[in-house]
């Protein structure tokens, strides 16, 4: 941690709003994008930056630079991105009136869950990214979330292992069941 | 090795983490292995397709809207957070050694009167209560009965008999489905009556759970849910209604109700909210309400956050353009 991060941290642990405003400025591009990677879905992108940046808001005063500021703050991305998918499983069952859910509503919400496509068909006109981001959904929350920090965001296996809080074997055998998943699910188009 | 084993190593390989004795290792097995080769290629040819990917990024408009909007939910929290400090000082203010006596002495003074008022009123006219011969009757058949608000009718003693009102509440502990008609009253009354702000948000998380379970909320509900996101005075609960309320079909009653928040709270995250539940509804152009446009038009150029502003201005032109 540079020094300038280290007393950027310091004024914004004082209450110093500007300093937190610089520290999350530095990030929260990086943070977004994970979010968005993870769902491709620009408001579950912006739901996961808001709950990250608010637990770091709570949080700063026990955080004592004991690790990276990063190291700590993408520990975070990891807890609230695996948490979120259960809390939306728990929120998008829920709908008020039952013809929301008709079977015959191709976009029943609970089909949506159920595939897991909740994604942006706006954002993604390109089918081919959309048959692998299907490929991508059908992955537990942990695979997902270290095939992200590794394909998209190129994040070493240590430093994921680190982030995610758990060894490099286990990162290793995410990614490599990741890895065998999607390319079972695309082996139409290799 | 196992070909298993070598299939996770070709996996290090293509992500550039493998050391060079294990790379060297790799190349000299698939010199003389097919299958491995084989797999290589396929693994090769996912990483290519994968980089697809890589282009969809984040574009700076979506940065803008969750950094205004991550703004609002910490002014929301600061919000919250003075509450608390509020009620905390003036508890610490009470409870502060200087002010202990007088603090003791105003509530000494306070029961004093609050007695003397019940033992030496004669009564008050006009109170209905029904009349219960003591003989007859042991309204305490029940030991959970609080009685309060005593009051005597007749405190002449020197005929033997005394006669006086009171109030018998009984707490009442009920179990049921939210789905249950007298539940959602209950909580209906709740969420307009009880004076305990957590008690409010309980009451608010309860209704949002009968979302949950694909049934309808009563009218009654409903309405008591657009009362609190209008007028309850703590941000925290009229959030929560917020949060619920979106949860249901848009009808009129609906878009009124963000209307009123849009225009009408000085909470700039609530606001974010209302907008943001506007734009996520579709208006009929037949039917826009009455005074939205106006609104808008006002919101896009006045509303002190920014963020507010600039969806005002979205969803006008999208109405506009209808």
């Amino acid at each position: 941690m540079s020094a300038e991060e280290n007393q950027i941290i310091l004024q914004a642990k004082q209450g110093n709003m500007a300093a937190f405003e610089k520290l999350i400025y530095k990030y929260d591009k990086h943070v977004l994008s994970i979010a968005y990677n993870f769902r491709f879905n620009r408001e579950d992108a912006k739901d996961i930056y808001q709950e990250v940046f608010l637990r770091v808001l709570r949080g700063l005063n026990s955080f004592e630079g004991k690790s990276e500021f990063s190291t700590w703050l993408y520990r975070i991305v990891t807890n609230v991105c695996i948490s979120f998918k259960r809390r939306q499983k728990k929120y998008e069952y829920a709908t008020v009136y039952p013809e929301y859910d008709n079977e015959n509503n191709p976009n029943s919400i609970s089909d949506l869950v159920a595939n897991e496509t909740r994604i942006d068909d706006q954002f993604i006109d390109n089918e081919i990214i959309q048959k692998i981001w299907q490929a991508v959904n059908t992955l537990s929350p942990q695979q997902k979330l270290a095939f992200t920090y590794k394909y998209l965001h190129e994040h070493k296996i240590k430093e994921i292992a680190i982030i995610m809080n758990c060894t490099e074997s286990a990162i290793k055998k995410y990614l490599f069941i990741a890895s065998r998943k999607i390319r079972e699910k695309l082996k139409h188009l290799l | 090795m196992n070909h298993n084993k070598i299939k996770e190593i070709i996996n290090l390989s293509i992500y550039n983490e493998l050391s060079e004795d294990e790379q060297a290792f790799l190349n000299v097995h698939m010199a003389n292995c097919e299958e491995c080769r084989t797999e290589y290629e396929q693994i090769q040819k996912l990483n290519g397709l994968l980089n697809n990917l890589k282009t969809s990024k984040i574009d700076n408009q979506l940065l803008s809207e969750a950094r205004q909007e991550l703004k609002a939910a910490i002014n929301l929290e600061f919000i919250k957070k003075s509450l608390l400090d509020n009620i905390i000082e003036k508890l610490n203010m009470v409870l502060a050694p200087n002010y202990k006596l007088v603090f003791g002495s105003i509530i000494l003074i306070l029961t004093g009167l609050i007695i003397g008022y019940f033992l030496f009123s004669p009564g008050i006219n006009g109170i209905s209560s029904q009349f219960i011969n003591a003989s007859q009757t042991d309204p305490f058949e029940k030991n959970d009965i609080i009685i309060t608000n005593l009051r005597f009718i007749d405190s002449d003693i020197k005929d033997g008999e005394i006669s006086f009102t009171f109030n018998a509440l009984k707490p009442v502990t009920m179990k049921g489905k939210i789905s249950d008609p007298m539940i959602q009253k209950i909580l209906a009354h709740s969420l307009l009556n009880e004076q305990n702000d957590g008690a409010r948000i309980k009451t608010l998380n309860a209704i949002s759970e009968q979302t949950k379970n694909k049934k309808l909320l009563s009218p009654k509900v409903k309405s008591s849910l657009i009362t609190a996101l209008k007028y309850d005075e703590n941000p925290g609960v009229r959030r929560e209604a917020i949060l619920v309320l979106k949860k249901l079909p848009v009808d009129e009653q609906v878009i009124d109700a963000y209307l009123y928040v849009l225009k009408h709270d000085k909470n700039s995250g609530l606001r974010v909210e209302a907008i943001n539940s506007l734009g996520e509804t579709k208006v009929d152009e037949k039917n826009i309400p009455e005074g939205m446009v106006e609104l808008l038009k006002q919101k896009s150029i006045n509303d002190e956050n920014q963020y507010v502003r600039v969806r005002a201005k979205s969803i006008l032109q999208e109405v506009v353009q209808q």
